[in-house]
């Protein structure tokens, strides 16, 4: 099987010839450690409008692939060029996200800081994003060229929770779930038409699969209550995916946390992937692949908040049999860690993980 | 369509086994599944035919024997069957020896 193969196999319940290997992104410290190249892998996840070319995605996808892995995502969210300075250090993205720039916490992104969109106000007199803006697909399209059969590419068609309530701010959402719970069906009605409008692009381009980018939990449990995530943000998954199946393309969800409160409506929602599964945040693997695991591929579970960044080569492997072992009897499983592998993550414990994918993950066929 | 089989058991063949690339010993076996359902997208549906539901189908299969591997020799997780979903192509084959 080939990249795309394995993988589809996967995401369809199907036993492919290997556990596929994927992840959302791949910091660049990890590529340049591992492969020697200084690749702009930023590309892949901080999507501006700025002239990114052919040669540059070409660089991104090799890397990838020295790396081993089978396929890597592509957001699309933001056009950075639409940024608003607040001052030398803050800004405001298209969502209205208030980043810092200065303040690094190892990851990849800037550090998100708070909403910018605090009150109804302030939401409906921001100019939101165009899910139009033609910059998207030119650069998928180009990623998608360099890939070839290589790596296969899964692009981010929006994100109906996270971003917008970002904007907003956690805080503010949940009070607003109770004071001005139209506002806030307002709010994911247009976020779920962002979300639709930039997936069916991505699928005319052909796109097979989309991911739709959301953080719907923190580590004891979800933002929302579980009667409220239904009544708010249920019908607008439910919506997205419908779109996206009778358009023939499959849905992965991303949510950090501990999602599993929500799992029963991911899953009624026809969504056919789900990736993180945080062990830190009480995610058991077994016990999710007993519950769940005949319903929805399962993709993730490689703790990178302690185990990558300060475990050992031999931890690492561990964890990797282990995890195969309980999640990939059937098919349905796709090796990756919980988030993205970040500066934080040990080089070598990353090179394990997908050595030890490779040696320990193949199905029944030789 | 795309058929959701339970697995029922795993029965040793008789004879070839093979040495990866890793020096694992695999051995070749039999799998005994009964076709119990489709998948439409994952969704599980039991709207299958009389006459594909329940059929009993065996599939040959390499089994890695290092312990390593065992669970290749799943059956069950937890109190469920470990399903096995079949491709479109094998499905297609079930129902066309089904209906000659």
């Amino acid at each position: 099987m080939n990249p795309r193969e394995r993988i589809l196999a996967a995401i369809e319940l199907r036993e492919p010839d290997r556990v596929p290997l994927f992840e959302l992104a791949v910091s660049e410290k990890i590529i340049k450690d591992l492969t020697g190249e200084e690749v702009p892998a930023h590309i892949l996840t901080e999507t501006t409008s700025e002239k990114v070319t052919l040669e540059d995605f070409v660089k991104v996808v090799k890397a990838h692939v020295k790396l081993g892995l089978d396929g890597i995502g592509f957001f699309a969210l933001t056009d950075a060029s639409k940024n608003i300075m607040l001052d030398e250090d803050r800004y405001v993205d298209e969502w209205g996200r208030i980043f810092s720039r200065k303040v690094r916490a190892g990851t990849m992104s800037d550090f998100y800081m708070g909403g910018y969109l605090t009150t109804p106000e302030k939401y409906y007199n921001f100019t939101r994003p165009d899910p139009y803006n033609p910059f998207r697909i030119e650069q998928y399209r180009k990623a998608v060229k360099a890939a070839g059969d290589s790596i296969y590419i899964i692009p981010t068609a929006g994100s109906i929770y996270e971003y917008t309530v970002r904007g907003i701010g956690d805080e503010n959402v949940c009070r607003y779930a109770y004071t001005n719970p139209s506002f806030l069906e307002d709010v994911f009605k247009f976020s779920t038409f962002y979300t639709i409008e930039v997936g069916k692009q991505f699928i005319e381009e052909g796109a097979e699969v989309l991911f739709i980018f959301e953080d719907y939990a923190y580590k004891h449990g979800p933002f929302l209550h579980p009667r409220l995530w239904r009544k708010l943000v249920f019908p607008r998954l439910k919506e997205a995916v419908d779109t996206f199946h009778k358009k023939g393309a499959l849905v992965l969800v991303h949510s950090d946390g501990n999602i599993l409160p929500l799992m029963n409506m991911i899953i009624e929602a026809g969504v056919d992937g789900i990736h993180s599964l945080e062990p830190a945040a009480g995610i058991d693997i077994k016990e999710v692949k007993e519950k769940y695991g005949d319903k929805i591929c399962l993709i993730g579970n490689i703790d990178v908040g302690n185990l990558l960044p300060y475990g050992s080569i031999n931890e690492v492997v561990a964890e990797v049999r282990r995890v195969i072992t309980v999640a990939a009897p059937g098919g349905g499983y796709i090796l990756s860690s919980c988030s993205t592998p970040t500066d934080m993550t040990k080089p070598e414990n990353f090179a394990a993980q997908v050595k030890a994918g490779k040696k320990y993950g193949k199905y029944t066929c030789f | 369509m795309r058929l959701v089989a339970e697995l029922l058991k795993i029965e040793e063949i008789n004879g070839e086994e093979k040495i990866d690339e890793y020096g694992f010993k695999w051995k070749k076996y039999k799998r005994i599944l009964k076709v119990v359902a489709r998948r439409e997208f994952n969704a599980i549906k039991d709207d299958i035919p009389e006459n594909v539901k329940g059929k009993v189908v065996e599939q040959e299969v390499w089994c890695c024997l290092e312990p390593e591997y065992s669970w290749h020799f799943t059956t069950k997780l937890g109190e469920r069957p470990l399903l096995i979903t079949l491709s479109e192509e094998e499905s297609e084959k079930i129902l066309r020896e089904i209906s000659s």
